[in-house]
């Protein structure tokens, strides 16, 4: 199933890091256990010929200080040259024997008649290298040379020269050395893994930087990726930051239009609301235009309003609540001169929210014109910074609002009044937009028994 | 009253400028900012109705630019897009009311009442000077509780000079905010209007609610209280 394979890499595969460690670890295992194979094979077989080379110079040796008494037997001097052949237990053996198998003659090395190599008979000039296991289990190098001499009586006499080199300290030779290898192998990859693991991460670094960029982007805490990146990385952002700004204009293009179709659509509808009034008309056909042109400017407005609000996009940024509140207030203070309606706003200086301008003046203003659409003389306005986010409570001294009716309105925007135009569009404006930011609208009842809507919004 | 509308869509504008007519306002219309812009400075507006989207001079220009220059007449603006941003501009600008498209023409007229009578400092939707009392709604006129039949000029009239008490009006401004630009303007016919409406408020002559000043024009009688 090659296609579900390559919809997405995930798991430990996923980290374009982990896949070039783990490649790289692989090639670099590889070749470090081929490279110590070859070298500890090399050094085996070097190790091996020195040991071939030593047994033949100790041959020769010995070869040259042989005698043959008159007897026909083959006689070493007490004291040879290599002090090891005089050493019990030294590890260097010599042993001669004749042409029947006899042992004419052995090194005082070899006390132990263990370390005596397995009989074998060479014919004259002829010499054979072998690594071996004494019949009482010992291993040895041994070297065996078949010699001749002629004795006093002018007969040849055959002998069989063997000189065996236990192998232990070869062995051991062979053990360090492997451990050296092995032990600086190791350190070896160790070493290039982390080396490795540090070039990765220092080649990566720019990744991390543009997620951390993108994600900023997200978050509205910038608009564009604006780091300077290596040229394989440069493209991409630049290709991402055209993608940003090609989202943008056609946002601005999609709000610019729909603004259009509102003011294009809404201005007839206000000329055939206009025209429904006239008193020409019966009172019957009067009404029902009146209500159709309202329910249709009422959609137009619902449906606009929630297109309009840009929720969470790139516009977002944060925003000073108090700014927008009071400008709010004001516009409302002047519009209700004649009220004499007190506003408080009970907001810190430093409190902001993670919203588009135009969205958080729309939930604002939504929630302020109701609360002076209802209340007898006083709307108050608090937000506070919350663990949940930034919550805002609009208050006012109205006769408040059913639960039921609330329900009716946050869910479905309905209206709460219907004497009372735009108050549950109004309303449902403001779930749609707080919604878009993953926020959340609640209605209950104020001290002094009015409506209070709380809304939240959440940090990002 | 006067209003000044300034509307670009044309069926729009007539039916205000007629139903505006038939409440009794004199009624200037413009279909564009420079043109809204020329009226508010040349002539004497009580009120305006303006358009924020117009073509050419936007109608929050044409409401700063009035208030630059000192113009302070109550304005209404009418939105299409019923963004806040847009209302908070508008007013911000310099506007007093919005009104979003499309509404209800009773709507508008209250409201245009409303803002005419806190321009002049009045709360109530009924006027009082002593015993005359004027209901800007319904436009109905009574004295000492009896009802006066009085005729929409008449009304007119009477509404003008309540709404700028203490003040003496002269005779061609009654004119400019009575009449249409394009009506006809005979200030003869104020005197007319003003000797009836004397009747019909004081047919005993025992308040004088109408002060005629010389030379200068007339006056609500100041001892007349609210």
């Amino acid at each position: 199933m090659p296609g579900k394979r390559a919809a997405r890499a995930s798991g430990f595969f996923g980290s374009l890091r982990a896949r070039l460690l783990t490649v790289s670890a692989v090639v670099m295992l590889g070749f470090t256990a081929l490279a110590v194979g070859v070298l500890d094979n090399a050094f085996e077989r070097t190790a091996r010929g020195s040991v071939q080379e030593q047994l033949n110079a100790q041959l020769y040796a010995l070869l040259t200080a042989a005698e043959i008494n008159p007897g026909g037997t083959i006689f070493f001097p007490e004291r040879l040259a290599e002090p090891r052949f005089s050493v019990a237990g030294s590890g260097l053996y010599a042993f001669a024997y004749d042409d029947d198998g006899r042992q004419a003659w052995r090194s005082n090395s070899a006390v132990s008649p263990s370390v005596e190599p397995a009989v074998r008979l060479m014919r004259l000039g002829e010499s054979a290298f072998d690594e071996e296991i004494t019949p009482r289990g010992i291993a040895e190098f041994v070297l065996r040379f078949g010699v001749a001499w002629e004795s006093v009586a002018g007969e040849q006499r055959d002998f069989t020269i063997v000189v065996a080199e236990d192998l232990t300290r070869y062995r051991a030779q062979i053990v360090e050395f492997r451990t050296n290898l092995f032990f600086w192998g190791a350190m070896g990859i160790g070493v290039l893994v982390l080396l490795q693991f540090a070039i990765l991460n220092w080649a990566l670094r720019p990744l991390s930087a543009v997620t951390r960029e993108i994600q900023r982007v997200e978050q509205g805490t910038q608009s564009l990726i604006e780091g300077n990146y290596p040229a394989e990385i440069s493209g991409l952002t630049r290709n991402i930051n055209r993608l940003i700004e090609s989202s943008q204009r056609s946002l601005q293009r999609y709000r610019n239009s729909l603004g259009d179709l509102a003011h294009s659509l809404k201005t007839p509808l206000a000329v055939l609301s206009g025209l429904s009034e006239e008193p020409s008309r019966d009172h019957a056909t009067r009404d029902a235009l009146v209500e159709q042109t309202r329910r249709m400017a009422d959609i137009v407005d619902y449906q606009l309003k929630r297109a309009a609000s840009s929720g969470s996009d790139a516009a977002v940024r944060a925003l000073g609540v108090k700014a927008v509140a009071e400008k709010i207030v004001r516009t409302l203070a002047k519009v209700h001169a004649d009220r004499g309606i007190r506003f408080e706003i009970d907001i810190d200086e430093r409190l902001q929210v993670m919203m588009d301008e135009g969205d958080l003046m729309e939930v604002l203003g939504n929630l302020l014109e109701n609360a002076c659409k209802w209340c007898e003389s006083r709307v108050a306005i608090r937000a506070t910074s919350e663990s949940a986010g930034v919550r805002i409570r609009v208050e006012d001294d109205g006769p408040g609002v059913d639960p039921d009716v609330a329900r009716d309105v946050l869910r479905r925007g309905v209206r709460a009044d219907q004497t009372t135009p735009g108050q549950g569009i109004g309303l449902s404006v403001v779930r749609t937009i707080v919604e878009s930011y993953d926020g959340s609208v609640s209605i209950d009842a104020s001290a002094s028994g009015g409506a209070s809507v709380r809304i939240t919004i959440p940090r990002r | 009253m006067r209003v000044l509308i300034v509307e670009d869509e044309v069926e729009l504008n007539r039916q205000l400028t007629g139903r505006l007519r038939a409440e009794g306002y004199a009624v200037d219309s413009a279909a564009t900012g420079d043109d809204g812009l020329y009226y508010g400075r040349e002539y004497p507006i009580d009120v305006a109705v303006v358009d924020i989207g117009l073509p050419g001079l936007s109608g929050v220009e044409l409401i700063r630019t009035l208030r630059r220059e000192g113009r302070d007449f109550p304005v209404l603006i009418l939105t299409a897009r019923a963004r806040w941003q847009e209302k908070v501009e508008g007013l911000e600008a310099g506007a007093d009311d919005y009104l979003t498209k499309p509404f209800q023409f009773e709507e508008l007229s209250a409201r245009l009442r409303a803002l005419i009578r806190r321009s002049a400092g009045v709360a109530e939707a009924t006027v009082n000077a002593g015993p005359i009392a004027l209901n800007t709604t319904s436009q109905d006129v009574s004295v000492n509780g009896v009802e006066v039949e009085i005729t929409a000029f008449e009304y007119r009239l009477l509404h003008y000079l309540m709404m700028n008490r203490g003040k003496v009006v002269s005779k061609s401004e009654l004119v400019e905010h009575i009449y249409d630009e394009d009506r006809d303007r005979d200030s003869n016919v104020i005197e007319v209007f003003i000797g009836r409406l004397r009747k019909k408020l004081d047919p005993d002559g025992d308040i004088n609610p109408i002060q005629t000043l010389r030379g200068r024009g007339y006056r609500l009688n100041p001892s007349l209280k609210e």
